[in-house]
């Protein structure tokens, strides 16, 4: 397994790397790809990069298993250096930290984050500043309308058995699209059979939208990583809000995406 | 001592009430005081010229009262055998009336029967248990089928969790937690209630927190309809009792609005512990 952590000098790497660290220690098959990207626009501050390097290099020393770790620092396009990390490396896993930037200036500027999520092919996994402990137990699967679920169980059902987690399905009902706990029951218990999927639970919610009832139902529970599916988006899509990217950025738990056909 | 009202007509689901209060006796120590009321027997006004009415009408009541007597103390040996303390009266007048005044003296609960009611009856007349939860000044337990092994293991008790609760609500619980009963508080959300799971759940564990509750859980459970919703929720956890509280609307306020409590005390088959609001 291949597993790609892109990092910057955010605070919030620091967690993307804890997590990519934990699940590298997990695999004895892992191979773990630290990239530290800057933007050009700090090529020319040559000796804050060169501390930048130095200070990651130094945190990473006591790595153990070093034939199967690499680090790399590249100045440059964060996508296009993104793009050619992909194609290059072909990773099974990308881990990083979310960098949200809201509105009208996505017009502008790129959530690095975003872009990775709605590009990559493989699963990836979002972290957030405020992430506390890594728990892969408990994995959050929100059953919605959007399409490509199946394709996201076929994904996700390897990781599960790693990591030999429950699946906590959630049906979340709002008051315009509401499901008596029957229906969103039964739904459950078709999905699971459909997918064959063994440890479960089925877990229903009510909240004012679909997005504030995962974030909300996955703080008041013990879920270790909450599993959306994402698609590519317009930029007037991300500017008036889609659900995954709304809880990718509101929640503090890990997000696991994957990215499915519309 | 607490005392247990136990109202009786010695129909089958008087019976089955009174059984269910033995048992509860039993448990907790209380009192019991079985009540019968002669019904005035209006159907009999205009068949006979007044004075011999008045009279007929008399004598057939004390016949009545003194045939109930003894079919009260009959019942009341049952309790006798098993060392419980209990009482036995019997008055004239209209059954729900004189229950309710009754459970404005020293009555801690009422443990009544009930055969339900549907359709135009249950607009327009009601059944008698229904009238007594409306107006009674204390929990009443409706039990209309038979309960031989009566238990309070698994009980559901439905609510907003917004409103102010009533001095007989600790009663209720003090009852539960002798039984060392699970209570279920559950929300039944319908499209037209909406309330978010996350407010529900900060009420629900503000109340568990106010009534100290030990053995507890927290559900919301959604369907079109409140009644049908708090009957599934019920079947899916194999309650053995529902508690509910009623706001005891009367006249055209009743009339128009109705009470789902009321008409759950009508409807289904487990036993209902109702308080008043």
């Amino acid at each position: 397994m291949k597993i790609l952590v892109p990092i910057d000098v955010d605070i919030a790497s620091k967690n993307a790397l804890k997590m990519a660290f934990k699940l590298f220690e997990q695999n004895s098959e892992a191979f773990l790809q630290v990239l530290h990207i800057e933007h050009q626009d700090r090529a020319n501050e040559q000796e804050l990069v060169e501390e930048l390097r130095k200070d990651v290099l130094s945190g990473l020393h006591e790595v153990p298993h070093r034939e199967r770790f690499n680090f790399s620092l590249q100045v440059g396009k964060p996508e296009q250096i993104l793009e050619k990390a992909f194609e290059k490396w072909q990773p099974d896993l990308i881990v990083m930290a979310d960098q949200e930037i809201r509105g009208w200036s996505s017009l502008i500027q790129h959530s690095q984050s975003d872009w990775v999520v709605e590009n990559s092919s493989c699963p990836v996994i979002i972290t957030h500043r405020e992430d506390s402990e890594h728990n892969f137990q408990d994995i959050l699967l929100p059953v919605t309308k959007e399409p490509g679920l199946v394709e996201a169980l076929t994904q996700l059902s390897p990781w599960v058995n790693l990591w030999g987690s429950t699946l906590h399905l959630l049906k979340v009902s709002t008051i315009t699209d509401f499901y008596t706990n029957l229906q969103a029951k039964e739904e459950l218990s078709r999905m699971v059979k459909k997918h064959n999927i063994a440890n479960y639970t089925f877990n229903y919610w009510n909240a004012r939208d679909v997005e504030s009832g995962i974030i909300e139902f996955a703080s008041q529970n013990n879920i270790g990583l909450i599993t959306l599916l994402t698609h590519k988006h317009t930029k007037l899509q991300k500017i008036l809000g889609t659900t995954s990217l709304e809880v990718i950025h509101r929640a503090h738990k890990p997000i696991l995406s994957f990215c499915v056909a519309r | 001592m607490q005392t247990i009202l136990v109202p009786t007509d010695f129909s089958t689901e008087a019976e089955n009430a009174f059984d269910v209060a033995l048992q509860i006796a039993e448990k907790t120590g209380a009192r019991l005081e079985l009540f019968h009321v002669v019904e005035f027997p209006g159907q009999l006004a205009g068949a006979y010229g007044y004075g011999e009415y008045i009279s007929s009408i008399q004598e057939l009541l004390e016949m009545q009262k003194q045939e109930a007597t003894e079919k009260l103390s009959q019942w009341g040996n049952q309790a006798k055998e098993k060392g419980l303390s209990i009482i036995t009266r019997t008055d004239i007048g209209t059954p729900n009336e004189l229950i309710v005044q009754k459970s404005k003296e020293d009555t801690t609960f009422i443990i009544m029967g009930t055969k339900g009611s549907s359709g135009l009856e249950e607009l327009f007349i009601g059944s008698q248990a229904e009238k007594v939860v409306r107006r009674a000044a204390c929990p009443v337990l409706v039990i209309n089928k038979e309960c031989k092994h009566f238990k309070i293991e698994t009980v559901a008790y439905t609510s907003t969790f917004e409103e102010i609760e009533s001095d007989h609500l600790s009663k209720i619980i003090d009852l539960l937690e002798l039984f060392n009963a699970t209570i279920h508080l559950a929300r039944i959300n319908t499209p037209y209630e909406f309330q978010s799971s996350k407010e529900v759940i900060k009420h629900m564990k503000a109340f568990a927190d106010r009534h100290k509750l030990k053995n507890f859980t927290c559900t919301q459970y959604n369907h079109e309809n409140f009644e049908q919703g708090l009957q599934q929720f019920i079947e899916e956890i194999h309650a053995d009792m529902v508690v509910i509280g009623t706001h005891g609307r009367t006249g055209l306020s009743h009339f128009f609005l109705g009470s789902i409590t009321e008409s759950l005390v009508n409807h289904i088959s487990t036993p209902i512990l109702t308080f008043k609001l």
